[in-house]
């Protein structure tokens, strides 16, 4: 009767808040560019409360991990644990962006424009080459799965 | 023991492994069982980590979002929102939680400061919503326009002349700001449209 209401629990947490998040993650990486460009062509500030949506995906991301019934979905699925991952840190990534170019564009000024622009880009790259090479010596893996054969098989990303 | 007898040691020890093999039931590695508890324990040990983590990435936006709106609810505070000028309030003080339209006024500013220069200070006492403005000293730029926040921005004008407070842009419901001169003392909570600006004429 545990595992049913564990799996219950855990397929519930999964359908009604771990996928419309993954939802959001996507769409703020697609609405990235465009947030920039209407900064750069408005030449003002936009509004900066996306950081309270990560935050929340975090919280939702935090707590599916922490919590023993739930992880089960990452051993169902074990692409989940790995884009969650990589989701997450890429949308705390640009949101940090996002802040450093609205504190560029807080004054009206085309030096200070460019530099906080450029700024932003190099906080990008180093964020990114961090994850790489952190990824490099910690590789993602997946949950291990049993073969037919008895066998256990572990996959790499 | 010379390399033929080692091969033979070897193959009587694997014949004795295999004679004694169950193959009923699945084979286990020495040492361990993959895919079982033990090594499911690193990789529930490092999402746990990375929970741990993202738990953590709720607290800051908290902290960020909570932080400076405290608004000043006093009595000698609410009255400045009818008198509109104060020597009560200290700059940067938010009395609004939403800008309100308030009427664009100009004013005269008496003091009897020798010096030549004097400090203001501008800042946005109602919400933080995207207003900007610029800071002009008889009719000429003195600043770039910049975005009016709770905390106030501090300039060096001349102490006799023209401050004017000109309307950059709106970013919803007016453009509210306030400014304290250092030469009498008093803050002046106003409203200013898009283009258009406010006079403070400071005389002697």
């Amino acid at each position: 009767m545990k595992p049913f209401f564990a799996n219950a629990f855990a397929f519930i947490y999964f359908a009604a808040l771990i996928l419309p998040m993954l939802l959001v993650i996507f769409i703020i990486h697609l609405l990235f560019l465009s947030d920039v460009s209407t900064i750069r062509t408005s030449g003002f500030s936009g509004p900066s409360g996306d950081f309270i949506i990560v935050g929340l995906c975090g919280f939702i991301i935090g707590l599916s991990l922490l919590i023993p019934p739930l992880r089960i979905m990452y051993r169902v699925l074990p692409w989940l644990f790995p884009l969650v991952q990589i989701g997450f840190i890429n949308i705390v990534i640009l949101e940090v962006a996002l802040i450093i170019l609205n504190y560029g564009y807080e004054v009206n000024n085309e030096v200070r424009h460019t530099t906080f622009y450029i700024l932003m880009i190099v906080q990008i790259v180093i964020c990114r080459l961090a994850m790489s090479v952190y990824y490099k010596v910690k590789p993602l893996r997946s949950e291990g799965r049993r073969t037919a054969s008895g066998q256990t098989t572990t996959g790499h990303f | 023991m010379d390399k033929q007898q080692q091969d033979i040691f070897k193959r009587d020890e694997t014949s004795a492994k295999t004679q004694n093999m169950d193959f009923n039931t699945p084979p286990s590695f020495e040492g361990g069982d993959p895919g079982g508890e033990e090594s499911r324990n690193p990789l529930d040990r490092r999402m746990k980590i990375f929970g741990a983590i993202c738990m953590f990435a709720i607290i800051v936006p908290l902290m960020i979002s909570g932080r400076s709106t405290v608004y000043d609810s006093s009595v000698s505070a609410q009255n400045v929102l009818s008198s509109k000028v104060s020597a009560a309030v200290k700059a940067g003080v938010v009395l609004l939680p939403a800008d309100e339209k308030m009427g664009a006024q100009d004013y005269t500013v008496k003091h009897q400061s020798t010096a030549e220069q004097t400090k203001i200070w501008v800042w946005d006492y109602a919400a933080e919503d995207g207003d900007y403005v610029q800071v002009l000293v008889n009719g000429v730029p003195f600043t770039d326009s910049f975005m009016i926040k709770h905390k106030p921005k501090t300039f060096v004008v001349p102490a006799i002349g023209d401050i004017q407070i000109k309307g950059i842009r709106d970013g919803g419901g007016g453009i509210t700001y306030a400014i304290r001169y250092e030469v009498n003392g008093k803050s002046y909570f106003n409203g200013t449209p898009e283009g258009e600006f406010n006079t403070y004429t400071l005389v002697r």
